[in-house]
């Protein structure tokens, strides 16, 4: 039987990295020209693109909210996202989850009183997954809002560690994902460091090691907000640059 | 941190499937001397290897899969560099190995490092279309090899060490200094013993290749020379094995040799429940006791009666003879059999005959081998002194009889000889009569008593050795004047004031179980099991717990003991001594008149002994009509209700059984045994196993409420009809029989079979019984259905154990999980998932052949 | 004033320790700072600080004139999809009735309201009032160059660019019998943003503006087609991607930078079709710059 060893003595993970570091990041804002905001998260080999429409009229009028917008989420994985080829339906219980999960993020971030009765639809394609799904949604919906224009009080960042072999780890890939640890999925609040919404997977942890597990996620998550936070800030000066061109 | 932004893909294709991966290269990988310092190093503080060596080694994969021994036993090997892809591979082949290895880079004194080459930007190499995994990871290690040779440029020599000519000639021209172990073994002037550690130099798998070519060419031509040049008929290849299992015509088992008869072996086979029997040299065909091999079944009408000679090992020229005897020997009754079988009227006969009959078969491959350190001595008469220096060619004879006579090579067979030496095997050549392998250390003089205790040790694989440093660094700093702090003890029940007693064998030094009983208003008894809280000091994850899961029991010796925990804990700090604050683990009932279970608590405890008795002394102060103290009372109390208790069991079904138990009295100064004595069962011996069966149970119900999937437990599964055959037709002669279908029948059966005028007959009955029993096992319940977790011994419907943490490992989980039950600690994923739980079990099977003590059911 | 760099905030950055500043768009008060909560420009306006986007939908302005296209016919209103957040209420009160008298709406228009718009008809209408707090827009065409956009006999390009992002494009040419119920087919939606001018593609539903547009082109094909001449469909190819490209590039769409791009295009030789293609859309930029300097 072959043991895996997912940090090994040296400290260096099965791809390379030390235990405490994120994958390589790379952010995309407005590539989709026919909504109002999108956005392409890159971690790794996982890749999601999250697109916004609205606020708009609400479509389903019975969904309609007298006093704020209603947020409505679809999720897409690719047939050819995973390794083997499986088409999720919509009715999948992982869509639902993440859908849920997703709206549930976002609706105390968002400023949904501005816009009654109006619909801001979030729209989630995950092109490739390899691990940390969950958490590149997220952070793809909040840039993918913020293009949109859409007013928030603080980006959302998310970020995924689990409780493997007694060590803690950040920002799973597959493998380290399906390895059987316990995992924690967890979306900060990026300013304030408020903790919105936490995920665990396969539970039963020690409260120690889920406080050290806790705080390696959080630090993630900042870091990734650094990262959305450039590419936000490098967005609008582009922006702003070819707006004043003319004006010059 | 640095990534480098290259992301590389590693592509897998089994079925379908294709794996990418990410690769990092990183920039921050040391090179593991003081030597170089880097800027931004990870770690700059670990550089093991020595600045003032002359060279730095770097081990090809070959070199470590090969010669582990000599690697992990000489300190001939300091300042090595194994590179990961090295370790990679190892380990992919061979986890026992890699382990080894690891343990070697582990020690400070070995100056072993570990280089990262696979991530570091320098000495990754992409692999080319087209090119085996093979040749990429040698071309990977030699890039490695030439960056260390040019950092380290002129400062240090870097020496390549690889058997493989062809990887050797190519590292040469890429500009590594490199060379083979034995040319490097024969620079090293201080360690003389290296060079008998080494394996001997292998026939290149090629070679391999052309003489089997060549054999097939000669085998045409001339079959009976062929079979004077090889002694054995060839293995089948591994994909040939598999093919023919698949396809039925071969069978796969294990091997046990007959220690009895070195000719004769069994092969047990999954799914058949008669074993294979394997006779004559040939057939065996070079397969070592405990290989998994594959074996080609003789046609059906070939049984074979077990021979009840005893062959053992004799010297060569006998041998053939012997062999020769035997199989006249054979053939005779084989015929004989034939002649029976003709014989119509003797029809009757033949059949009984044919029931010990076994279907004889022949070994075709060998699927796994099995080898492990061996002890022994050398064979005397083959030695021939000469001047010393020179190799010697000389025979091994292991302790063990199932083991063949190994051949070995040393330099040094004056310090050999009449010494318990351990060797193991490096291969088995067609055309050689025994294995050749290798010395790796001395024991001692034959014939001592510490050194044949120790190959005891050695032959049954029990972990020995004194305990490490790392986990004595685990044991409090204040040693045996440890105190329990108050912030502890005000955490705990406070049970001090209560009248705790532990009854165990004479001279018991670790304590871990200790009993209350009190009167309630209610006319209700409280009784308490308070046991040592092994687990409050066995952290999990900590060395002293991995060494205690590796350990698993303490194994009694005549004169010592293995211990599992170091004895601060196990004689001090956890035994329950008399009159002593100890903290327990305690389950405490509520039991009404007739010792039923009104109610049950469990938690951690702070107890004081008031009494640490014998069974003797408790026997004789129960029996005792003067004595009315308290302690007396609870003894006479427990008594009672353990009564009740035994008496419910006994009508669910419970076997009394027994094994054999003997004592030794010792003398008590010098610690040598004196005398042998079976053990006497008291009354009060019942008393304590019956409450400690109770907070077993009460125990298991409770962890497995909890932890429907991951509860250890354990279960004693139905006998096998097929066991029992032997006894049940011996029993036919005394009229007898025994009814195994379900507990109680048992039970019943076994106490009806009585002779009269022999009253140990039923006791051997019983013994009898409980060899033809199958052994009781741990398992995690997410394993197994609820139906199958019967203790078929005890008649519980569940059963684990707890009461003995500080002799047995998984006590120790158990405590774990119901602490966690408690939510008084959390326990970790590894006693969460009923996959590691299933791993945990797995280690926990006593060690072979090793009795111990208190492992009843 | 137009010196001082702009500063870009993002959403949660607090835009300044002073409390004594009035909150606008794009700020909000946590925990008694005043945050941003949207990526874009700060503006400081005496003491109304605000966050401009530099992308969102169309903000309505009581008088900016917009393109929209009605979406629902109820009950003495029309709904009117103008890239906003909500549709906007365009009420049969304030239309011009085809006779041109002011009067009391009747009966009898309620009943014909799908003759003065229907459904998928583009309206040019100008923004009459906003009600804030329910999110309502009201918008009016009672002028005469408001109203339905239809193909009109004029020789030269008709093109309206609107303050939500939509603009129109139409050709000059007379069209014999033109169906009144299909005046609009031969036109190119493009969308660009108000306001701060920048762009934004496509309507709200681009799914169901599209179908509805490919099935119309199958009704009348040929009828359209023998309308137009092959250089006037080029002008329009030609004026839409010269707008599609500023939009592309997120740079103000205005008369003459989109007349600038299509003799730029021109002068350098490029179809239309080839306008849109990366390279040349950076070529025509430079040309634009060039020229400004």
């Amino acid at each position: 039987m072959e043991i895996s060893e997912y940090v090994n003595p040296e400290g260096l993970r099965i791809d390379g990295r030390r235990r405490k570091e994120l994958r390589k990041i790379e952010i995309e804002m407005g590539k989709l020209e026919q909504v109002d905001g999108s956005a392409l998260f890159v971690e790794g080999f996982t890749r999601v693109m999250a697109s916004v429409c609205g606020p708009k009229e609400v479509e389903n009028r019975s969904k309609a909210v007298e006093d704020k917008a209603f947020i409505s989420v679809e999720f897409l994985s690719a047939t050819f996202s995973t390794r083997k080829r499986t088409k999720m339906s919509k009715k999948d219980r992982r869509v639902l989850e993440i859908c849920s999960i997703i709206r549930k993020t976002f609706e105390p971030v968002l400023q949904l009183e501005l816009f009654p009765e109006s619909e801001i639809s979030i729209f989630i394609q995950v092109l490739q997954a390899d691990g940390g799904v969950e958490s590149a949604c997220i952070n793809a919906v909040t840039l993918a809002l913020i293009d949109a224009g859409i007013p928030m009080i603080d980006f959302v960042c998310s970020c995924t560690g689990t409780y493997l072999d007694s060590f803690c780890i950040l920002d799973t890939n597959f493998i380290e994902e399906t390895a059987g640890g316990s995992i924690l999925i967890a979306a900060i609040l990026a300013k304030s460091k408020k903790v919105v919404s936490t995920q665990m997977k396969i539970s039963r942890l020690k409260m120690e090691n889920f406080t050290e597990l806790l705080e390696l996620v959080v630090d993630g998550c900042s870091r990734i907000y650094d990262l959305m936070e450039d590419a936000t800030r490098k967005r609008t000066k582009e922006q702003l640059n070819s707006q004043t061109a003319l004006i010059k | 941190m640095h990534y480098s932004k290259t992301i590389l893909k590693k592509t897998k294709r089994g079925n379908v499937l294709r794996v990418v991966k990410e690769h990092y290269l990183r920039d921050d990988i040391g090179f593991g001397s003081e030597l170089i310092t880097q800027t931004g190093e990870y770690k700059p503080e670990h550089k093991p290897l020595l600045k003032e060596a002359e060279e730095y080694l770097i081990l090809d994969t070959d070199i470590i899969m090969h010669q582990m021994d000599a690697i992990e036993n000489s300190n001939a090997l300091q300042n090595v560099v194994i590179l990961q892809t090295v370790l990679d591979s190892i380990r992919l082949s061979s986890i026992n190995t890699y382990r080894r290895i690891r343990k070697v880079i582990s020690d400070p004194n070995r100056h072993f490092f570990v280089f990262s080459n696979e991530h570091h930007r320098l000495s990754y190499v992409h692999s080319i279309t087209g090119e085996s995994p093979f040749a990429r990871n040698q071309r990977a290690i030699r890039k490695a090899a030439s960056l260390y040779t040019n950092v380290f440029n002129q400062k240090i020599k870097i020496v390549f060490i690889t058997n493989d000519l062809e990887n050797l000639k190519k590292a040469q021209d890429e500009g590594i200094f490199s060379e083979t172990i034995y040319q490097y073994a024969s620079r090293l002037k201080n360690y003389p013993e290296f060079v008998d550690m080494l394996v001997e130099p292998q026939k290149s798998e090629k070679n391999m290749n052309i003489e089997k070519d060549n054999k097939d060419n000669k085998e045409n031509k001339d079959n009976k020379e062929n079979q004077e040049n090889f002694l054995y008929p060839q293995h089948l290849t591994k994909k040939e094995i598999f093919e023919g299992i698949s396809k039925g015509k071969y069978y796969q088992g294990t091997i046990h040799i007959n220690p009895n008869n070195f000719y004769e072996a069994f092969v047990n086979c999954e799914g058949y429940e008669e074993s294979f029997i394997i006779q004559g040299r040939k057939n065996i065909n070079r397969a070592v006791d405990r290989d998994i091999v594959a074996i080609e079944l003789f046609p059906k009408d070939q049984k074979v009666s077990l021979s009840s000679k005893i062959i053992e090992h004799t010297n060569e020229e006998d041998e053939d003879i012997m062999i020769e005897k035997y199989q006249e020997k054979e053939k005779e009754e084989t015929e004989e059999n034939l002649n029976l079988n003709l014989n119509k009227n003797q029809n009757q006969n033949n059949n009984k005959n044919r029931k010990s009959q076994l279907q004889s078969a022949k070994i075709v491959g060998i699927i796994k081998r099995n080898w492990r350190q061996y002890c022994g001595s050398i064979q005397l008469d083959q030695v021939f002194l000469k001047q010393g220096g020179r190799f010697e060619n000389l025979l091994f004879i292991p302790v063990e009889k199932r083991i063949p006579k190994i051949r070995i090579k040393t330099r040094q067979v004056d310090a050999l000889l009449n010494k318990r030496i351990v060797v193991v095997i490096d291969s088995w050549e067609r055309n050689s009569r025994y294995p050749n392998g290798h010395y790796i250390k001395t024991l001692g003089d034959i014939g001592d008593k510490e050194v044949e205790s120790e190959v005891i040790l050695i032959e049954h694989e029990v972990p020995h050795e004194s305990f490490c440093e790392d986990v004595l660094k685990c044991l409090p700093l204040e040693q045996e004047n440890w105190q329990i702090p108050q912030e502890e003890i005000a955490k705990r029940k406070d049970l001090r004031n209560l009248c705790i007693i532990s009854i165990d064998p004479p001279g018991c030094k670790d304590i871990d179980d200790c009993l209350h009983v009190r009167n309630l208003d209610n006319g209700n008894y409280e009784v308490g099991v308070h046991i040592a809280d092994v687990s409050y000091f066995v952290k999990e994850g900590t060395p002293i717990d991995i060494e205690a899961a590796n350990r698993s029991t303490t194994v009694y010796l005549v004169d010592r003991r293995i211990n599992m925990l170091p004895p601060l804990f196990g004689e001090n700090l956890c035994s329950l001594h008399q009159n002593i604050d100890r903290l327990t683990f305690s389950v405490i009932w509520e039991l009404n008149e007739k010792a039923e279970i009104i109610q049950t608590w469990f938690g951690k405890t702070v107890i004081c002994s008031k009494a640490a008795l014998s069974y003797g002394e408790a026997q004789l102060r129960k029996d005792d009509p003067k004595m009315k103290d308290e302690i007396t009372e609870s003894i006479r109390t427990l008594n009672k209700l353990s009564k009740y208790l035994e008496e419910r069991r006994k009508e669910a079904g419970a076997l009394t059984l027994a094994s054999p138990e003997v004592h030794f009295s010792m003398d008590s100064e010098t610690q040598e045994p004196l005398d042998v004595e079976v053990y006497q069962h008291k009354e009060v011996n019942h008393l304590v196993e019956e409450f400690m069966l109770l907070a077993n149970i009460s125990v298991a119900e409770r962890i497995f409420e909890y932890f429907p999937q991951s509860a250890l437990l354990r279960r004693h599964p139905s006998p096998i009809k097929s066991q029992f055959d032997n006894l049940l037709k011996s029993l036919e002669n005394f009229n007898l029989s025994l009814d195994i279908s379900s507990p109680k029948n048992l039970s019943k059966s076994l106490d009806k079979a009585i002779i009269k005028n022999n009253p140990y007959f039923n006791k051997l009955l019983r013994i009898l019984t409980t060899r033809s029993m199958t052994q009781a096992v741990y398992f995690a319940s997410g394993t197994l259905d609820y139906k199958d977790f019967f203790h078929f011994g005890l008649a519980a419907p569940i059963y684990t154990h707890f009461t003995s943490p500080i002799r047995r490992y998984a006590d120790v989980c158990v405590h774990r999980l119901l602490a966690s039950s408690l939510d008084i600690e959390a326990v970790s994923d590894k006693l969460t998932r009923k996959e590691s739980v299933h791993e945990i079990c797995k280690v926990l099977v006593p060690k072979y052949g090793i009795e111990i003590k208190n492992q009843k059911c | 004033m137009i010196n001082e760099p702009q500063r870009i905030v993002t959403p949660g950055e607090i835009l300044t320790q002073e409390s004594d500043f009035l909150r606008g768009h794009g700020v909000s008060l946590q925990n008694n700072q005043l945050t941003a909560t949207i990526s874009g420009v700060v503006e400081k306006v005496n003491k109304l600080v605000s966050v401009e986007p530099l992308k969102s939908r169309y903000n309505p302005h009581v008088g900016d004139i917009v393109i929209g296209r009605i979406n629902e016919v109820m009950r003495k209103k029309w709904k009117v999809e103008v890239n906003s957040t909500q549709n906007a209420i365009l009420s049969l009160s304030a239309i011009i009735l085809p006779d041109g008298i002011q009067r009391r709406r009747t009966s009898t228009d309620e009943m014909n309201m799908r003759n003065f718009y229907k459904e998928d008809d583009l309206i040019c209408a100008e923004v009459q009032k906003i009600q804030w707090q329910e999110n309502k827009i009201f918008l009016h065409t009672r002028s005469l160059k408001y109203g339905k956009l239809k193909i009109r006999s004029i020789d030269y390009l008709l093109l309206i660019l609107g303050v939500n992002g939509y603009c129109w494009i139409s050709s000059p040419e007379t069209v014999p019998k033109i169906d009144k119920k299909n005046t609009d087919k031969n036109n190119w939606w493009v969308s660009t943003h108000q306001k701060t001018d920048f762009e934004k593609d496509l309507s709200t539903d681009p799914k169901s503006a599209k179908l509805r547009i490919r099935k119309r082109f199958i009704d009348d094909e040929s009828q359209r087609y023998k309308s137009f001449t092959q250089e006037m469909r080029e002008k329009i190819a030609r004026t839409r991607n010269s707008i599609f490209v500023l939009s592309t590039l997120n740079m103000t769409i205005d008369p003459i930078a989109i007349m600038k791009i299509y003799s730029k295009s021109l002068s350098l030789q490029l179809e239309s079709k080839d306008m849109l293609e990366p390279n040349n859309m950076m070529n025509l930029i430079d040309a634009k710059e060039e020229e400004k300097i």
